[in-house]
């Protein structure tokens, strides 16, 4: 920070940073079916999934210090778009038979299901944006309601919706969302949400959690800025509403049910409100627990003690509050910066360390 | 709203208000006020607690709107402008209690100011292409030097909050500075310090006002500061202008003397 990197520098970084972003893909989609027991196959992708979800509500909830507990239905309403125009519109648009499983690797269908996952991410943020107006302008507790109450509206619309399955929801969605698909799309996501943290949409963000009054009188658009991160945030968690009815095969206005607000939330507390890092890794692990809690049966008093994902998300929040200092506010990112700082400890530690061996003479 | 075409008043003020009033309820806060700052100097805003001070500058500066009267900035009408807005025209302020963004670096409180003057747009961000660097190079070194020039450099680090409170004023400072204001509003920028530290403060608006080529406007109690530092000097007593002119004209105003004496000393009527 403090020095200025050379411009070959910060591309060379940059590169480095493109490619192990692209690896990542990769080693999501065809490394972890290759290694992973299929039995966490599934949680597994859920789980991913979910960190495009967490992620975007980490825009409204950790950066931006406002409290949307509407997620669910924003990933509802992204999936509802998705899942409806790969159930309703594509079978026409591709002929598909009744009966008959499509053919989902032709390039026209990839296309197809990309444009229709984009469709959710924006239909969400419009809605993202609709919400924003008028609920942006409560503060804290109101906004934590108005966005609760949205939610639930959502839920009960689809419900008295036939034209949308009613109560039922969308069944035969295409399974889309295969590994390699996930893979790609955390990646862009991650990515692009490191690019908001570090620019200007990001710091605008975190004015607005640190300071709204300081903020408008430094010429940051503050209503503008809420309303923006709305929509970002929702059309984030739309895509991955999206990919997630792909995986399901289905989809149901339960699963806008507020709880799974609460659990989205949960995501970004548990990820130290804020960091990108630290939301990747406690949606993965948040989301893979309900799955991965069915394992308990095998030990019964176990089951017995913690057999309800409530009572684990209470004790991890529990654990969470005692040792908050940790967490620091989303203020750690595993990034370069932080590697050359680490690498700079080490290289301290080390040239201490052979300095006490060989005597106090060791200049360097 | 402001259908009148706004001619430039005198020539060289910076801020105009005319007849400007602020209501809370039935209460005037500020009241048919009348105010001139001439470009390029040191304007004092003196008056008893109470009097108006923090809310005229909440009216100059957007977050209250006037109930009535206009404000201009430059000659321009600022009066309905929301806060951001007017920033933008060149207008900053620091905060009678700091409101520094406490969880961020020093140098994030900084370059967050510098930010909407960075010169690129949010899908410049998102991509983070050449553009981007370049204008994210620039913001860095322009946030530096000013961390260098006001003695923060080597507390870039730290988290703000941890500063020492005459730091934390003087980095509020130094924040209002990065948006490359024309007029520079401070509210009592000495609450709080020591003797010495306030002449280290007059200095400091010292060298803002030869080194950025701005006004000053500044509300305070320690009398030293204002006597010494100020060109003009505009009491407020009840939400009204009771006197204006130098420190000489302002010391021996009955009226001055009078409102003063209400409340108490008035060589030092500061908080706490
Ligand atoms: N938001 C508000 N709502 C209601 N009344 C307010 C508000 N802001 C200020 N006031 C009232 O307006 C009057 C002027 O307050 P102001 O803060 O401008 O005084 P001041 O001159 O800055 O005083 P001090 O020297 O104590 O800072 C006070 O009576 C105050 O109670
Ligand atoms: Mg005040």
């Amino acid at each position: 920070m403090d020095r200025r990197l050379e411009p070959k520098t910060i591309y060379g970084l940059k590169l480095v940073g493109l490619l192990g972003m692209g690896l990542s893909a990769v080693a999501i989609g065809y490394g972890i079916p290759a290694v992973v027991p299929p039995f966490h196959l599934e949680p597994l992708a859920l789980g991913l999934i979910y960190v495009i979800i967490a992620l975007g509500l980490n825009i409204v909830n950790g950066q931006a210090g406002q409290f949307s507990i509407g997620h669910a239905a924003f990933a509802g309403i992204g999936a509802y778009t998705a899942g409806g125009l790969s159930t309703m519109v594509a079978p026409r648009v591709f002929h598909w038979q009744p009966n008959t499983p499509p053919d989902l690797d032709s390039p026209g269908v990839i296309l197809f299901f990309m444009g229709s996952l984009l469709a959710g991410g924006i239909v969400a943020a419009f809605f993202g944006y609709l919400v924003g107006i008028p609920t942006l302008r409560l503060r804290g507790d109101y906004l934590a309601i108005a966005t609760l109450g949205f939610g639930e509206i959502m839920r009960v619309t689809l419900e008295n919706t036939p034209a949308l399955g009613g109560p039922l929801g969308l069944h035969d969605i295409p399974k889309f969302s295969t590994y390699p698909v996930i893979g790609i799309a955390v990646v862009l996501t991650i990515l692009l949400c490191r690019n908001i943290a570090t620019s200007v949409p990001g710091r605008c963000f975190v004015a607005l959690r640190e300071d709204e009054i300081a903020a408008e009188s430094l010429g940051i658009a503050t209503t503008k800025v809420k309303v923006n991160a709305m929509a970002l945030s929702a059309g984030i968690a739309g895509i991955g509403g999206g990919l997630l009815a792909h995986r399901l095969g289905s989809y149901m206005p339960v699963d806008l049910n507020w709880i799974k607000s609460v659990e989205f939330v949960l995501m970004v507390v548990l990820g130290g409100s804020g960091s990108i890092t630290g939301t990747t890794l406690a949606a993965i692990v948040l989301g893979m627990l309900p799955h991965e809690m069915l394992q308990l049966t095998k030990f019964p008093w176990l089951q017995k003690l913690i057999g309800n994902k409530m009572v684990v998300y209470s004790v991890l929040l529990i654990v969470m509050m005692l040792v908050r200092s940790l967490w620091l506010k989303g203020s750690w990112e595993l990034s370069f910066e932080w590697m050359r700082q680490v690498g700079r400890k080490v290289r301290d530690l080390w040239t201490r360390y052979r300095g006490r061996g060989e005597g106090s003479a060791d200049g360097e | 709203m402001a259908s009148e075409p706004t001619p430039i008043g005198d020539a060289g003020a910076v801020l105009e208000m005319r007849r400007v009033s602020r209501y809370f309820g039935g209460l005037a806060a500020v009241k048919n006020l009348d105010l001139s700052v001439m470009h390029g100097q040191i304007h004092g805003l003196i008056g008893p607690n109470g009097a108006g001070k923090t809310t005229l500058f909440n009216v100059i500066t957007g977050a209250n709107t006037a109930s009535s009267g206009a404000v201009l900035v430059d000659g321009r009408d600022i009066t309905h402008l929301p806060p951001h807005a007017i920033n933008h025209l060149g207008v900053a302020r620091t905060f009678q209690n700091i409101r520094l963004f406490k969880e961020i670096s020093v140098y994030e409180n900084v370059r967050t100011a510098a930010t909407w003057r960075g010169g690129y747009g949010w899908l410049h961000g998102f991509i983070q292409g050449l553009t981007f660097e370049r204008r994210e190079a620039a913001i860095h070194d322009q946030v530096l030097q000013l961390l260098e020039d006001f003695q923060l450099g080597h507390r870039a680090r730290e988290v703000s909050r941890s500063l020492p409170y005459g730091e934390q004023r003087r980095l509020e400072i130094v924040r209002a500075l990065a948006t490359r204001p024309k007029l520079l509003l401070l509210d009592e920028p000495a609450a709080g310090l020591n003797a010495a530290e306030t002449d280290e403060l007059m200095a400091l608006v010292h060298r803002i006002l030869e080194q950025y080529d701005l006004t000053i406007l500044l509300i305070e109690h320690d009398m030293r500061l204002v006597m010494e530092i100020c060109q003009a000097i505009t009491v407020l007593d009840h939400g009204e202008k009771i006197c204006e002119g130098d420190a000489d004209q302002v010391r021996n105003d009955p009226q001055v003397i009078e409102a003063y004496l209400g409340q108490g000393d008035m060589v030092d009527a500061s908080d706490q």
